[in-house]
């Protein structure tokens, strides 16, 4: 399926990059970063807004103590603000040949996602790293951080072709190895993979990430318009599989489709990795405004 | 190499097989390939349905089951199975009933081998369809459509019952001639609202047809049914009875017997005379023909097997006419042959008159020949001659007339031998003279020649003699016949184109007349042309042969009785001749009132190849040779083109469910 997107402009335009700025990235869970940010962090520290008291210890910044509770009780107390600090959002691209499939292409659908995400994180001010994986780990933007970085990341996307068979364990695996901050991850993915997602997931749920995996497919999976005797040639490794279309098997196929991707839910769901399913025939604009505000990843 | 089932069959079974396997090649060959993004889901639901395909094992099975089936069948058809139910008929069917002396062999319960047609042939024939029909040919030496086309079984049945057994010989020629008439489309066409789109033949024998070899069908098929199982008979093959040419009162009756079957046997062999019996002589340990296994393939015309052929001979005294019978003791499957029957004529002593002017060795020649009587006449005495003195009612007085070097036209009926002249009779004519010519060609086993070395006779001149149609040239030279022999209506003329003399009759014109060839050949001329031409018997005819007897003159009618005791009576054709063909029996037919009172004639079966009752292994037609079935074939019929049809259904459903397996 040849792709629809050869600059910056194709992926985001310029109404909607502003209806993004709105937008920001939900974490269910409160990260350290390693710079301050937009973001109240868990842990207490120098921001405004005021958290807790402690005893004073020794070793403690006299900075922070409060020096009014002294006056009135002759004891010390450690003030306790919350700290704001920076988000991670990473968004890893599945960019392999089963991505290049579908009207639209996934893969063209997907980078749209991508680009979204990684805007709302650069204007937000978190970290944003993408990357993509076909045959092997990468392009990557690593842990890019400011409005000014944007053009980088799309660019990045832009260049993002399917690239082979996809090995999405090993691409989890690595990104895990690159990238242990904890943080969002989303994860963008037809996840129709030979070897299995499963492995892949461990890696990701092992660090603990704040986990998104959305599985991307075309209309054309969903619904196959399929007729007649045909030789399915698979396009990541060019596996044959010799069919002749009935409606048993168009029948089976769906059933089939629908218990992979259930497998799929239930086995995010278990271990707490936010599934979502979506269609390229859902237009991408109401996918990220809409849907992905409801399912809680955006706000 | 025959083929049992029309080719419609396997066309049939090609047009409905093939191309539906092809039809599913092509297709398994022609699928379109189309990319996907990923198999994975594709190939899961192939599985799922595979697995979760109801049978699934014994789907798995049901290949191996398929093709344990198809090798089942081949193995089946290749032992040539045969179906042990009713036989199949065609729309059109000829019944071709072989009548002939072999089949009316005994088969030892008590029936014939016709009988056994005839119960075959009915059976088929209540198994006849509604628009199923048939038609009936019964034959021996002469064939006859019995029962033509027609549904009617009714007149079937009559026709098939009417089957009388002969001592014929079997000459299928006709029989499938006749059925090659009907079934034409010349046929068609008088019964244009039934066509007969295909005849099978049903040829219902012992397969010993004489003739089969030069037969061949037009349309349609020929199934040969073969029936009767026995095979030990011995038969008289040969039978001669001449009187001695020293002492005619002396008869020598030599009959030969041959064993046909696979045992050794010893018979006796009785010599009757006008019915009572005579003499009896012992046939001791007469060897077999064959093996028993090889009986069937033995054909008729092999020389017999050593010691299964001997001669008998019986001599007697005998001076007045007598019917002698020849006996074989025992019984046999076949009683045709085991008698065989000749008509001795009384002792005949010749009255010869020769014409000659003068002729030294012929006078010398008569003189010592054992004659009635010998006259002399010169030309001139013979064409002078008062009628009275040279005929009879319009006969010769002459048993034989000898004309050296004259023609003449007074020829009243009788018997006569130019020597260098001719009858002036309609159609024979002296046209010129050739010299030093040789000869070309002769008849050395006719009566006349037989005792003749013909290439010794050296003559320098003949006349060049043009002669009717239909008589029978017995020596010829390049320009035309020497020596002919022409019989019209009660006369008969043996004509030597070359004279003893030359024109002048001053020179011998051959030197023959030295040789004891030529005392042979007026010997042998005058008793063949007196009708004592085997000396002393009149021949004998094959059953189915007609004899010709001459008529009293006057007589419109004449009565002949036959061997079965019957009498039949037979009108006189115009040349004051009885002809009678109907001698379907062997025996002595006696025709009264004849020439000279009444007169019989023999017919002996004498055929090794009827008395040869095994029956043949096979039968060889001019189209090719053609498998005899069984006795039973009526109930036997074979299977392996249902088996093959059956086989090629196997696989394409093998095809099916292999080709399911790896598509869905």
């Amino acid at each position: 399926m040849a792709t629809t997107i050869n600059r910056a402009g194709d992926l985001l335009d310029a109404d909607f990059m502003t209806r993004l700025e709105r937008l920001d990235v939900v974490s269910r869970r409160i990260f350290a970063g390693r710079m301050k940010g937009e973001r109240r962090s868990k842990r207490k520290g120098q921001s405004v807004e005021f958290a807790d008291y402690r005893n004073y210890v020794v070793g403690d910044d006299l900075r922070f103590l409060d020096w009014n509770i002294y006056g009135r009780l002759e004891r010390l107390f450690i003030r306790l603000f919350f700290e704001e600090e920076d988000l991670h959002v990473s968004v890893i691209v599945d960019a392999s040949g089963s991505m290049d499939y579908g009207d639209p292409s996934k893969l063209d659908y997907v980078r749209r996602v991508a680009a979204a995400l990684a805007y709302i994180g650069l204007v937000r001010y978190n970290r944003v790293t993408v990357t993509g994986f076909g045959s092997g780990y990468g392009p990557e933007v690593a842990g890019v951080r400011g409005r000014h970085l944007v053009g980088r990341v799309l660019d990045l996307l832009v260049a993002m072709g399917p690239a082979g068979a996809g090995r999405l364990t090993e691409a989890c695996r690595q990104f895990a190895i690159r990238h242990p901050q904890r943080g969002v991850v989303v994860l963008l993915s037809d996840f129709l993979d030979k070897a299995g997602y499963e492995p892949g997931l461990r890696y990701l749920v092992g660090r603990q990430y704040d986990l998104y995996a959305i599985q991307v497919l075309s209309p054309q999976e969903i619904e196959p318009d399929l007729r007649g005797d045909l030789r399915l040639r698979d396009v990541e490794d060019g596996d044959i599989a010799e069919i002749t279309v009935t409606r048993a098997l168009l029948n089976r196929y769906r059933r089939n489709l629908e218990a992979y991707s259930r497998q799929l839910r239930d086995f995010c769901t278990r271990r707490g990795v936010t599934y979502m399913f979506t269609s390229t025939a859902v237009p991408f604009d109401q996918l990220v405004l809409n849907y992905l505000r409801r399912r809680g990843l955006l706000k | 190499m025959s083929f049992a089932a029309p080719w419609t069959v396997p066309a049939l079974a090609a047009a409905l097989t093939v191309p539906p396997l092809v039809l599913l090649y092509f297709l398994k060959l022609r699928r379109h390939e189309r990319p996907i993004s990923s198999t994975l889901l594709w190939l899961q639901a192939v599985q799922d349905l595979r697995v979760n395909a109801p049978f699934q094992k014994l789907r798995n099975n049901l290949l191996l089951i398929l093709q344990l089936l198809i090798v089942a069948t081949g193995v089946l058809a290749v032992w040539e199975p045969m179906h042990a139910g009713a036989g199949r008929l065609e729309q059109a069917t000829v019944f071709i009933v072989d009548a002939s002396a072999s089949m009316s062999a005994d088969e030892g319960d008590g029936r014939t081998r016709l009988d056994i047609a005839r119960e075959e042939v009915l059976r088929l024939i209540d198994r006849l369809g509604e628009s199923q029909r048939a038609m009936v040919i019964a034959f021996a030496d002469r064939a006859r459509v019995l029962a033509p086309f027609t549904d009617n079984r009714a007149e079937l049945r009559r026709a098939v019952e009417s089957i009388r057994p002969t001592d014929a010989p079997g000459r299928l020629a006709e029989a499938i001639a006749l059925a090659n008439a009907h079934a034409s489309k010349a046929g068609e066409a008088t019964d244009a609202d039934q066509r007969i789109a295909r005849t099978a033949h049903l040829l219902f024998t012992d397969g010993r047809l004489a003739d089969a070899g030069g037969v061949s069908l037009e349309h349609g098929t020929l199934e040969v049914i073969r029936i009767g199982r026995a095979t030990e008979n011995v038969g008289i093959v040969n039978l001669d009875v001449r009187r001695s040419h020293e002492q005619p009162v002396r008869v020598t009756v030599l009959a030969r017997v041959r064993n046909f079957g696979a045992r050794s046997v010893s018979r006796d062999v009785q010599l009757l005379l006008d019915g009572r019996l005579r003499d009896v002589r012992r046939v001791e340990a007469l060897a077999p023909a064959a093996a028993p296994e090889e009986l069937s393939g033995t054909a008729a015309d092999r020389p017999a097997s050593e010691g299964s052929s001997l001669p008998v001979a019986f001599e007697l005294d005998l001076d007045t006419g007598a019917l002698v019978e020849v006996r074989l003791s025992g019984a046999d499957a076949l009683a045709a042959d085991d008698r065989a029957f000749a008509v001795v004529t009384p002792p005949q002593a010749l009255s010869v008159l020769v014409v000659t002017p003068g002729n030294r060795f012929l006078r010398q020649l008569m003189n010592a020949m054992p004659l009635a009587g010998r006259t002399f006449w010169t030309p001139q005495e013979y064409e002078q001659a008062p009628e009275e003195k040279l005929s009879d009612n319009g006969r010769s007085r002459f048993d034989v007339v000898v004309l050296d070097g004259h023609s003449t036209e007074r020829l009243p009926a009788g018997n006569y031998i130019f020597l260098g002249g001719v009858p002036l009779i309609d159609g024979v004519e002296q046209t010129g003279k050739v010299e030093g010519e040789p000869f070309l060609d002769w008849d050395d086993t006719h009566p006349v020649l037989q005792h003749v070395s013909v290439p010794a006779i050296a003559a320098a001149s003949w006349y060049k003699l043009r002669l009717p149609p239909e008589a029978r040239t017995l020596i010829e030279s390049p320009s035309g016949p020497v020596l002919a022999l022409l019989r019209r209506e009660r006369s008969q003329y043996l004509i030597s184109a070359m004279g003893l003399f030359d024109e002048t009759r001053t020179a011998l014109n051959t030197t023959w007349v030295f040789h004891e060839g030529f005392v042979a050949f007026m010997y042998d001329g005058l008793r063949h042309l007196a009708g004592a031409t085997t000396a002393g018997r009149r021949p004998s005819v094959r059953p189915g042969e007609a004899f010709t007897v001459p008529a009293r003159p006057g007589t419109s009618s004449v009565t002949v009785r036959r061997p079965d005791g019957t009498s039949e009576t037979v009108e006189v054709r115009g040349r004051g001749e009885v002809i009678y063909g109907r001698t379907d029996r062997v025996g002595f037919y006696a025709v009264s009132p004849a020439l000279d009172g009444d007169e019989t004639r023999a017919v002996n079966l004498l055929d090794e190849g009827e008395s040869l009752v095994a029956p043949a292994a096979g039968l060889q037609i001019a189209s090719g040779a053609v498998e005899i079935s069984g006795t039973d074939r009526v109930t036997r019929r074979p299977l392996w083109p249902a088996l093959l049809l059956g086989l090629c259904g196997l696989l394409l459903i093998e095809w099916l469910v292999y080709s399911r397996r790896v598509l869905v």
